[in-house]
């Protein structure tokens, strides 16, 4: 398995967020979607995991007042990124294909 | 309830963060978690703020956030990438065009070199004779003359001047040494027998061109029948051996004891050629024709050595009419003027030339061209 759950999530999370995604919006997202709140160091440390795996890109952001002048990390999805995560749902189908009765579907 | 626009964290939990993130982490975790704070902040107060931020602070202690990365801030190692980067560059083309790398470096090195030996030969020029420590006090008689309306210049002066110059003029000079042009002699011993070059001089003369000695002192040209050898005539004729004391003969007519023997003078100096220096007084003992010539032949060198008090200029002054003023019954020679001046050894090299009784330079000229 190449990707962890919390991971997926997080990958998803970039994804969704396009040209926004950094710490604090990539938290309040997850918090949104899975009703839990993670906790910010599980989700930097996914984050950093993430861009030495190559799924991920970063690039700082200019200063801003509201964090002491300090400056915004920005992720972004690289090809390598969506690959896996393409991947990880085809697995996710292939399997639940097998499970009667479950049916699983994208609209 | 006014909004503070500026809440902060406890400051030791944010300096707890601050101390156990890496550089690279902690701008972008740290802005985080004071955004986080100053939300929390305006929506449920600061103590749950506090309490959430400490909760976070201490969810943020994991690997992650202590391991060094790379490094952002530029380290002294850092700092020579781009020169690096430069290197490497350069080798890589260098390595690609290997037929004008070779011209390119093979031009370069043949002219640093060619520029250092020029640069070693203009030095060794330009310190011509500075190996005898007076070379700044010493200086050649010259004498003009002019005949058809032209000034001749020429460094042989007749035998009377020397001792014009000792009694008349004794105060300007340190020494006043005559001495016979610099020749082939056959120095034989037993039956060794071998062309040197040398000429016969006055006592002072070692004292004055500071000959170094390896035996005997530079006294060595007091005795009438004395020589000294250089070096490496002295190895010529006797080898290894301390060759003081013994006698030996030149041009098989006169015998004279070897005083002395000092280090050969260096390439660059006037004397380099000249391998024994033989007592004046022998050679006048063959030549007494010489003693009566007065101030009208000439034949011989006078070296002479002012006292730093002094100059040339002022000393060549004084003594200008010191034969004209002997020979004012004569009226050819008082037709001719001599003028005697004073030519400094510094200049011996590199200034020999005179055109119409002016110094119109010499190997000088090409000493500029190269420089």
């Amino acid at each position: 398995m190449k990707l962890g759950a919390f991971e997926e999530l997080v990958l998803l999370a970039v994804g969704a967020l396009g040209n926004e995604a950094y710490g604090v919006a990539i938290k309040e997202i997850l918090q949104e979607k899975i009703g839990k709140n993670p906790s910010i160091g599980a989700l930097h440390s996914a984050l950093y995991r993430l861009e030495d795996k190559g799924c991920l890109t970063s690039e700082e952001g200019g200063a801003t007042t509201e964090r002491g002048g300090r400056r915004k990390k920005f992720y972004q999805l690289t090809a390598y990124g969506k690959k896996l995560l393409v991947e990880t749902n085809d697995l996710r189908m292939s399997f639940a294909k097998q499970i009667p009765g479950l049916n699983l579907t994208i609209d | 309830m006014e909004p503070n626009l500026n809440p902060q964290p406890p400051k030791w939990a944010d300096g707890f963060l601050s101390w156990f993130c890496s550089e690279e982490v902690v701008e972008t975790l740290q802005g985080d978690l004071h955004e986080l704070y100053q939300k929390r902040f305006n929506q449920s107060g600061k103590i749950k703020a506090d309490f959430y931020f400490i909760g976070d602070v201490i969810s943020a202690c994991r690997p992650f956030a202590f391991r060094r990365r790379r490094k952002t801030k530029p380290s002294l190692f850092n700092q020579f990438t781009m020169i690096r980067h430069y290197l490497k560059i350069s080798g890589r083309n260098l390595l690609r065009n290997k037929g004008y790398a070779f011209i390119n470096i093979g031009g370069l090195a043949a002219g640093i070199a060619v520029t250092l030996l020029i640069s070693l030969w203009i030095y060794d020029e330009l310190t011509f004779n500075h190996i005898h420590t007076n070379h700044q006090y010493i200086g050649k008689v010259m004498r003009d003359g002019t005949l058809n309306g032209e000034t001749y210049t020429t460094s042989y002066q007749p035998y009377a001047l020397a001792d014009e110059l000792r009694t008349v003029y004794g105060n300007n000079f340190e020494h006043v040494v005559m001495s016979w042009s610099v020749s082939d002699r056959i120095l034989s011993y037993d039956d060794k027998k071998f062309l040197q070059k040398g000429t016969f001089i006055e006592n002072g003369a070692p004292e004055m061109f500071s000959f170094h000695m390896i035996y005997g002192t530079s006294d060595g040209l007091k005795d009438p029948h004395s020589i000294m050898l250089s070096a490496s005539a002295a190895k010529t004729l006797f080898g290894d051996e301390n060759p003081v004391g013994r006698t030996l003969n030149i041009d098989n007519r006169m015998q004279a004891l070897v005083t002395g023997v000092y280090e050969d003078f260096p390439h660059n100096s006037d004397w380099s050629e000249t391998h024994f220096f033989a007592a004046w007084e022998l050679w006048v003992s063959v030549n007494q024709w010489m003693t009566t010539q007065g101030f009208t032949n000439n034949f011989l060198t006078i070296y002479v050595q002012i006292p730093p008090s002094t100059d040339f200029e002022s000393v060549s002054s004084k003594i200008s009419d010191a034969i004209l003023n002997n020979v004012r019954d004569k009226e050819d020679y008082v037709a001719v003027h001599p003028q005697i001046f004073l030519h400094p050894m510094n200049k011996w090299h590199l200034y020999s030339d005179w055109k119409n009784g002016v110094n119109t330079g010499g190997r000088i000229l090409f000493v500029w061209l190269f420089e």
